[in-house]
């Protein structure tokens, strides 16, 4: 299910987010701008580069215990 | 989905939910998360191994759902973590507690808590749930933020904006307010001596 703002953003409905190809959807939020790839959660202790590592796995699980732990305050 | 063809499960699986949570991501941080990007493409190697290499289907199925299941994992941990700071950016520049005649602020945290009880409870899933259990428990916080960002932000979007004026006027009055203080105390400090 996509959410409202995601909806709004692209003026489609569900159906029509889904029958577009990854690209399209990119296009209708960003033009023709390249597309953006980021590590939300750079492997702990990693360079430059990004590895699918159990060190990325860590990294994950490390910024979500964060997270739930200040939800809780 | 019984009885349908296995490899037709694991793209309904996409449909549903891995593709919808990239894209909702997305539309918020313009950005696409590697981790997704890499849980895909483990996901197309497995669909490989049945069309090139004679793998079972029923297997390669089941692999491509688990990797497609890791992907959304993925974006609903990146989404929490994202919301999470949201949620520190208006709790320290909204004064809440103007909202709704002080009944907004008081439902905001026992939501706010309600996420963070389900998703700690999701976390100590891993690593001893299978990826199936782990993820219906974060598919259900998915849907708790999901609500939330619905009922709590996008609901209140224009009464957010003036909450947020006001505390920025209390701001600034309570700053000028200290200043003209210490500058009359120091002037009167200099009259007496």
């Amino acid at each position: 299910m996509y959410t409202e703002y995601a909806k709004s953003r692209a003026g489609m409905s569900d159906e029509e987010l889904n029958s577009l190809s990854p690209r399209e959807i990119w296009k209708k939020f960003h033009g023709n701008s390249d597309i953006k790839v980021k590590s939300f959660f750079p492997a702990i202790g990693g360079g430059g580069s990004v590895l699918h590592s159990a060190s990325t796995s860590k990294s994950i699980n490390a910024k979500t215990d964060l997270a739930i732990a200040s939800l809780g305050k | 989905m019984e009885n349908q063809d296995p490899l037709a499960e694991a793209y309904l699986f996409y449909e549903k939910y891995a593709k919808p949570a990239i894209v909702n991501l997305q539309s918020e941080h313009d950005e696409i998360p590697m981790e997704f990007l890499l849980e895909i493409y483990s996901a197309f190697d497995h669909l490989k191994r049945f069309y090139i290499n004679d793998e079972d289907k029923n297997k390669v199925a089941k692999e491509v759902i688990n990797h497609l299941k890791r992907s959304a994992l993925d974006c609903y941990k990146t989404y929490l973590v994202l919301f999470n700071k949201e949620l520190s950016e208006i709790e320290n520049n909204y004064d809440l507690t103007l909202l709704d005649n002080g009944y907004y602020y008081p439902k905001f945290l026992a939501r706010k808590y309600d996420i963070h009880k389900n998703a700690a409870t999701a976390r100590s899933a891993y690593p001893n749930f299978t990826t199936e259990q782990e993820f219906e428990l974060w598919n259900n916080v998915y849907k708790l933020i999901f609500d939330f960002k619905k009922e709590m932000i996008e609901d209140y979007k224009d009464n957010l904006g003036w909450a947020k004026k006001k505390s920025k006027i209390r701001r600034v009055k309570g700053y000028l307010i200290s200043f003209l203080l210490g500058f009359l105390s120091s002037a009167l400090v200099s009259l007496l001596l």
